[in-house]
């Protein structure tokens, strides 16, 4: 019980890390809408996590010492991308509506998981005091 | 990684986008400017200046590391090459033995189209500002 608490967790902290990382992306994608030739950088975090969560393919450990292959409990970090598309004539790449709707999509996404990650701690504080 | 960078972000934008404003409303000012600056003891009409600009490219190592994201800099003001455009106004005392008198090569057309894009990304901006701040001070609430 208490293990998984951790790593939802961790998991949590992890997905705030991607927002907050998305929300600078965001940010810089629209401060040079109107530079030229920049490219748009988007932050892929949920795919990576997904991917983690259902991959079916563990080794067969004969030691308790062995090196974990497939199953781990590591929760993948966000990592930055950079888009190659063209979206104006001066050679830019950002779609400015798509990032005005991203940016209040995370807004949100970053209040419910900070609103998670509260009840989490609640629910935690509620097992310490035992009322 | 600076928690407060998606607002410095941001905030260079907002320079970037008032320094646009700045220069279309020079051009605007100076629309019929027939003396902008003299060259050789002569007086040359008002050159449309623009701005240049280039994504914040920070060279240290830790920043290229972690592709660092950096907002938005004016790297300089350009001046526009265009000819001047020439009109018969004999009268004027900027005219030539022609009659013609050499005026800016400013676009009041073109200057209201830059005005109305720079106000717009200005305010994208800002969106994204106060988005990035509700963030942060929910950020705060976590563990309270």
């Amino acid at each position: 019980m208490g293990e998984k608490m951790n790593q939802m967790i961790g998991i949590m902290s992890r997905a705030l890390d991607a927002s907050s990382l998305r929300q600078k992306s965001i940010s810089n994608n629209i401060a040079n809408v109107n530079t030229p030739n920049f490219k748009s950088t988007k932050v892929s975090f949920e795919e990576m996590l997904q991917k983690e969560v259902k991959s079916q393919f563990i080794g067969h450990r004969s030691n308790a010492k062995h090196v974990l292959i497939g199953e781990t409990d590591q929760i993948p970090s966000p990592k930055l991308e950079q888009g190659n598309a063209v979206f104006q004539n001066s050679g830019n790449g950002v779609d400015l509506d798509y990032e005005m709707t991203k940016l209040s999509e995370n807004t949100i996404w970053y209040q419910s998981l900070a609103y998670g990650l509260n009840e989490e701690f609640n629910l935690l504080k509620t097992a310490i005091r035992a009322r | 990684m600076s928690i407060f960078q998606s607002l410095s972000i941001s905030g260079s934008a907002l320079t970037a986008n008032r320094l646009k404003l700045d220069v279309v409303s020079s051009n605007l000012a100076n629309a019929n400017t027939t003396r902008g600056q003299l060259v050789n003891g002569e007086w040359v009409p008002y050159r449309r200046k623009m701005v240049e600009v280039t994504a914040n490219q920070s060279t240290s190592f830790t920043n290229l590391l972690q592709r660092e994201l950096s907002g938005v800099q004016v790297n300089k003001i350009v001046e526009d090459k265009s000819p001047f455009q020439a009109v018969y106004d004999p009268s004027n005392p900027d005219s030539n033995e022609q009659g013609y008198v050499m005026m800016p090569n400013v676009d009041v057309t073109k200057e209201m189209v830059d005005l109305m894009a720079a106000t717009r990304s200005y305010e994208a901006n800002v969106t994204a500002f106060n988005a990035g701040k509700s963030m942060l001070v929910k950020a705060l609430e976590i563990g309270r």
